[in-house]
């Protein structure tokens, strides 16, 4: 078991994020919740984000109410061997337009990719190219599991020591 | 995973299960505030999927409360734009007791199938019934989605039709 005072929570969770570059989005529904897989991209603050349709299930749900889970798990967790990964609860909310091209370089250079394109902010924040909307999750707590560290307990993380790091 | 061609989406969905030991259950609690839960999963014949967890997790206090959870199963290792998944809508509840040792034999033939190790010697029944602090949960599937690229396909993993 670690002592948690000297654990570098930023260096934990990024080392999470960085693993893999899928998480899984859950939504509120009329009669309890929808999860859907999502690509993700993140920034120094440990905000996600993410694009999808417009018209997708989970984007109709995050209309309705912007309170959203998210769980992102290492691939090595699949093993079995360490089960590792982060638990987060968070608003979305659509990227306002000045921020679309800053989030879409975000994206492309976590994909690896070259920005082969130029998103055009659109009334509603469409951007024309993709068809889809950027969207951005801000934590509001997140929750570490470790099986190395801390048995099958997960261990809520300091906002304020990770988002100053 | 790699790529290989499916003849139905049933197919499909039944491979991603069998190919992944992991899945992500969402839960809400009675405000109906969605929670995301990454679990490890054994099913049945059936496709009934059965997972292992603490009694006070938030996911399990949740189901108590709202039975009603979403669950996806995909590949975490695949490359982006190449990853498949299942979207399942169920319902899901602690498992009977007198059902235990069944779920404890589907639970370790799938968790560890090379095991010489009896599966109620490593996870012993009465452990996991009653008052215990960790219990075996049943998710049984209402409705399941097969997601590819830009698609999703309502499937029922039991249908063979247009197979071998």
């Amino acid at each position: 078991m670690k002592n948690e005072k000297n654990m570098d929570w930023s260096k934990l969770v990024r080392e999470c994020l960085d693993s893999t570059a899928m998480a899984v989005l859950a939504t509120r529904e009329e009669s309890g919740v929808w999860a859907t897989p999502i690509y993700f991209s993140y920034d120094k603050e440990f905000n996600l984000y993410f694009i999808s349709p417009a018209e997708t299930r989970h984007m109709k749900d995050i209309k309705r109410d912007q309170h959203v889970a998210v769980a992102i798990f290492m691939p090595s967790s699949a093993s079995g061997i360490h089960q590792v990964g982060l638990q987060m609860d968070g608003k979305a909310t659509m990227v306002p337009d000045k921020q679309i091209e800053d989030i879409y370089a975000l994206r492309a250079k976590r994909m690896n990719r070259d920005i082969d394109w130029v998103p055009v902010p659109m009334e509603g924040h469409f951007v024309k190219e993709h068809g889809g909307v950027f969207m951005k999750i801000t934590p509001t707590s997140i929750n570490y599991v470790d099986t190395r560290y801390f048995g099958g307990n997960s261990k809520r993380i300091p906002l304020e020591k990770i988002s100053k790091a | 995973m790699p790529w290989k061609p499916f003849k139905t989406y049933s197919e499909k969905g039944r491979h991603i299960i069998s190919d992944n030991r992991y899945m992500v259950v969402a839960t809400s609690d009675k405000k109906a505030k969605p929670w995301a839960a990454p679990v490890f999963f054994a099913y049945d014949s059936k496709y009934n999927f059965y997972f292992l967890s603490a009694v006070d997790s938030r996911h399990a206090e949740n189901i108590s409360e709202n039975p009603n959870v979403s669950i996806v199963i995909y590949d975490s290792t695949s490359e982006i734009g190449l990853s498949d998944g299942v979207q399942i809508e169920a319902k899901a509840s602690m498992v009977d007791e007198k059902d235990v040792a069944r779920v404890i034999k589907i639970y370790c033939d799938r968790l560890f199938p090379n095991s010489d190790v009896p599966a109620t010697q490593r996870y012993k029944p009465e452990q996991y019934s009653g008052a215990s602090e960790f219990r075996f949960f049943k998710v049984q599937v209402v409705q399941t989605y097969v997601t590819g690229v830009d698609r999703r396909m309502d499937v029922d993993l039991a249908d063979r039709d247009g197979e071998d």
